[in-house]
């Protein structure tokens, strides 16, 4: 209750503390639990393991050489040396712990040390129990946390580049400020065949070839393959028809119609839906899960930048600039963009939230995320096929918990406040 | 109003078009040959030993009866030199880099959409087609499981309406109290906690042989089904104890979200001058609420109706799966787990189609019921 004494600044200080510390648990999440020690030294050698993430180490034998020996063999907890530092939690999420599966954090647990079977030191102990096949929940939270901070983080980030493009230029040109040569546009819709076939069905190959190497490298070509689409589109606007007065005439282009009936559309689908049958279809990557998240959720922040934006155009200070000649890209990203910033930032934090309920979900399900990969929503999974397991329901319920209230807390007060002042005090 | 409501419909049309589209592009890029998993349903598998030309010949003429090797849409874009190709022309390098457009009069999408004469009625007419593993029409699927769904969507936002309508209307009579402060924390607190969790934590509590063994922990009635001969009303009291935890868990997902909007709508009016005027006329604040308030406030249920019941078809999957209730959401969960892509397109352009009607008949209830809204769509 001494949360409820604080003022308005501190709540929104411990609020925004909260979200600090998971990014940074995430961002430092193979430091902070990691079966390999992050530091030991033999005869005189200082290794890292930690920082590594091969298949193989270096550590060394008996007689202190050191050989490559496949990481996933090495008994870490036995390893010989001088000085041996652990990270905090000395679990990985994936290792599984034969000897302790579903063993809550107070029971025995045990391992192996020369060749007997005897009790954990306090050190190695699992603090917040293990899984179904003995993986630690600790290891598991902390990657878990990495797992949907950064889904949640990328794909809002996806979402607000997609909502401030659009939204802002429905915002700004409206429904008669972009004009537009008929001939061009006549042209550019000819165009749109050509287009796509010298940027899309040309490329197939490489795309596809740069897929099966990585996703990164996919994603890359395939925007590249959107630049030379655009570029073959839009070249015509820089067309002049001299001898054709018809061709000549401009005509205004409703912009701001076309994204608000988009956005419309775009709401109307059953997003839930829509993001479970795409990853059921897709390969499960964290990307795909990014991306999808992403494509998905720009339609509240561009509504948002819409609004701002169509309020902001009518300010003096606006009329003010234009009549200083100021060119339209410097208006909006000097003057408009940084004012209605504060409201996006807001939606973003909630943003964030929803997307990383979505996640917990998808990863509950098991759809999406690929198995190996430690997420909040499989630890919760094992506590359901286990109802004596009260500590992974707890530590993990607790998490999701503390994180999206934190997110909720502090975007309803930025919202509920002036949201600039706010941001800035 | 009647130009608003025309155009209001004739959006319908664009975006119904999108879903189609996206729906027919995802199961046309769905991993796995329709063909092959057809036969291996009907237990003809093409062991890689003996690749039988009876096999190849079967596939080749059921890949004609599905129509799969038509082309995909109304028209393509290929090279000249592809072109040349099917109509064995000798071909050039430089060709390669001419784009050609082909117009196809049958194809794949005319036939999923309208039917052909000799497979399927098309989705038009409610035809789904068929499941790559039971073999049976997907629209019977559907059929035989939303009504489960339903039942649970109805009775959950029912019970949320009762619960949250007063409460709602208790904490913005009252600002700054201490009912309304604990109820803004309550919905926060219920916004942040997953709905599985929840889930997860009753059956902890109640269906857990350690703590309390109250509830059956799954399915919507005992698993041999009731015997026969009982009555109706015994089956009905019987079954209750399954659906209790699962309509705690539908209802708690529904009543944060309405019971916020409640709130901050019934304060926005509170603030307007007829309120006052009422106030200064001497009304006790129970009319000022009851009455003039809180009709007012009914109009944004009406959008708040069109968000929530879509969202609940849409977003049981988690609660089905945990429950095992045999609704919509444990088929597509069930589908997508044995990659039965035509059941869970159909499930998506399903739940879609309600959630555009939906957001349909909700903007043309608001225009009729406030004619003081603008008419410009949104």
């Amino acid at each position: 209750m001494k949360l409820l004494k604080l003022s308005e600044k501190k709540r929104r200080h411990f609020y925004l503390g909260i979200i600090i510390l998971y990014f940074l648990i995430a961002l430092f999440a193979p430091i902070l639990a990691n079966e390999k020690p992050i530091f030991f030294s033999f005869n005189g050698k200082y290794y890292f393991p930690a920082i590594n993430n091969n298949a193989y180490s270096e550590i060394p034998d008996s007689s202190g050489a050191p050989v490559k020996i496949r990481t996933n063999t090495i008994d870490w907890k036995n390893l010989k040396a001088d000085e041996i530092i652990f990270a905090p939690i000395c679990w990985s999420p994936s290792h599984s712990d034969l000897l302790n599966t579903y063993s809550s954090p107070f029971s025995r647990q045990q391992y192996y040390k020369d060749e007997k079977i005897v009790d954990l030191p306090f050190r190695f102990r699992h603090f917040l129990g293990t899984g179904k096949t003995g993986n630690d929940v600790f290891a598991g939270l902390i990657y878990g946390s990495r797992t949907s901070v950064s889904i949640g983080f990328f794909s809002m980030s996806i979402a607000i580049i997609i909502g401030i493009f659009l939204g802002g230029f429905a915002g700004y040109l409206g429904d008669d400020k972009l004009k537009l040569r008929r001939g061009s546009l006549i042209l550019s819709v000819l165009m749109l065949t050509p287009a796509w076939f010298y940027s899309f069905q040309i490329r197939f190959e490489i795309i596809k070839e740069s897929f099966s190497n990585s996703t990164i490298m996919g994603l890359f070509q395939v925007a590249f393959s959107f630049f030379i689409f655009i570029g073959l589109i839009a070249w015509p606007i820089f067309i002049r028809f001299k001898q054709l007065m018809v061709l000549d005439k401009k005509i205004s282009i409703p912009v701001d119609s076309m994204v608000s009936r988009f956005i419309e559309i775009f709401l109307s689908l059953p997003r839930l839906i829509l993001i479970l049958t795409i990853a059921a279809i897709s390969q499960p990557s964290v990307i795909t899960i990014i991306l999808i998240i992403g494509f998905t959720a720009w339609t509240e922040i561009a509504r948002m930048m819409r609004a701002q934006i169509l309020q902001l155009r009518e300010m003096n200070y606006i009329a003010a600039a234009k009549a200083y000649g100021t060119s339209t890209t410097k208006i909006l990203y000097r003057h408009l963009l940084p004012n209605a910033l504060p409201q996006i930032i807001v939606i973003w934090t909630l943003g964030i939230a929803t997307a990383i309920l979505t996640e917990t979900g998808l990863s509950f399900l098991g759809i999406g995320v690929p198995p190996e990969t430690a997420t909040w929503g499989s630890l919760m999974f094992e506590a359901k096929e286990n109802y004596q397991a009260w500590w992974l329901v707890l530590f993990t319920g607790g998490a999701i918990f503390s994180l999206l209230s934190a997110l909720y807390l502090l975007g309803n007060k930025l919202k509920s406040q002036n949201a600039k002042s706010a941001l800035l005090s | 109003m009647r130009i608003y409501i025309l155009k209001r419909i004739l959006f319908f049309f664009p975006a119904l078009l999108f879903v189609i589209l996206l729906s027919f592009i995802l199961l046309h890029y769905a991993p796995g040959d329709p063909v092959e998993r057809m036969l291996n349903a009907k237990g003809i598998y093409e062991s890689e030993l003996t690749p039988g030309i009876q096999n190849a010949h079967l596939k080749a003429e059921l890949k004609h009866r599905l129509g799969l090797d038509l082309p995909l849409f109304y028209f393509s874009i290929i090279s000249l030199n592809d072109k040349n190709q099917l109509q064995e022309i000798s071909n050039t390098e430089w060709k390669k880099y001419i784009p050609v457009i082909l117009f196809h009069n049958k194809n794949q999408f005319h036939n999923w959409l309208f039917g052909n004469e000799s497979y399927s009625k098309g989705i038009i007419r409610g035809d789904f087609g068929i499941s790559w593993i039971t073999q049976q029409p997907v629209s019977a699927i559907i059929l035989s499981h939303f009504q489960w769904s339903l039942f649970f969507t109805i009775l959950s936002v029912t019970i949320a309406y009762l619960i949250s309508v007063p409460a709602g209307l208790k904490a913005a009579a009252n600002p700054g109290s201490k009912f309304d402060k604990s109820l803004t924390i309550a919905t926060t607190i219920f916004f942040s906690l997953p709905v599985f969790w929840i889930a997860v934590l009753l059956m902890l509590l109640f269906c857990n042989t350690s703590v309390l063994n109250i509830f059956p922990s799954s399915g919507i009635g005992p698993a041999g089904g009731f015997p026969e001969e009982k009555s109706i009303f015994y089956k009905i009291v019987n079954s209750i104890p399954y659906l209790i935890l699962p309509t705690i868990c539908y209802t708690y997902s529904a009543l944060a979200f309405i019971t916020r909007i409640i709130k901050t709508s019934v304060s926005e009016i509170l603030k307007e001058d007829y309120i006052r005027t009422a106030r200064a006329k001497g009304l006790t604040e129970k009319i000022v609420i009851g009455k003039h308030a809180y009709r007012n406030a009914l109009l944004p249920m009406i959008t708040i109706f069109s968000q929530v019941f879509p969202a609940a078809i849409g977003g049981s999957v988690i609660l089905e799966t945990i429950f095992t209730i045999p609704g919509m959401g444990l088929t597509i969960f069930q589908s997508i787990g044995s990659q039965d892509y035509p059941v869970v397109i159909a499930i998506f352009m399903i739940t879609g189609f309600i959630t555009m009607t939906a957001f349909l008949l909700s903007d043309i209830l608001y225009a009729i019921a406030d004619p003081r809204i603008s008419y410009s769509i949104r």
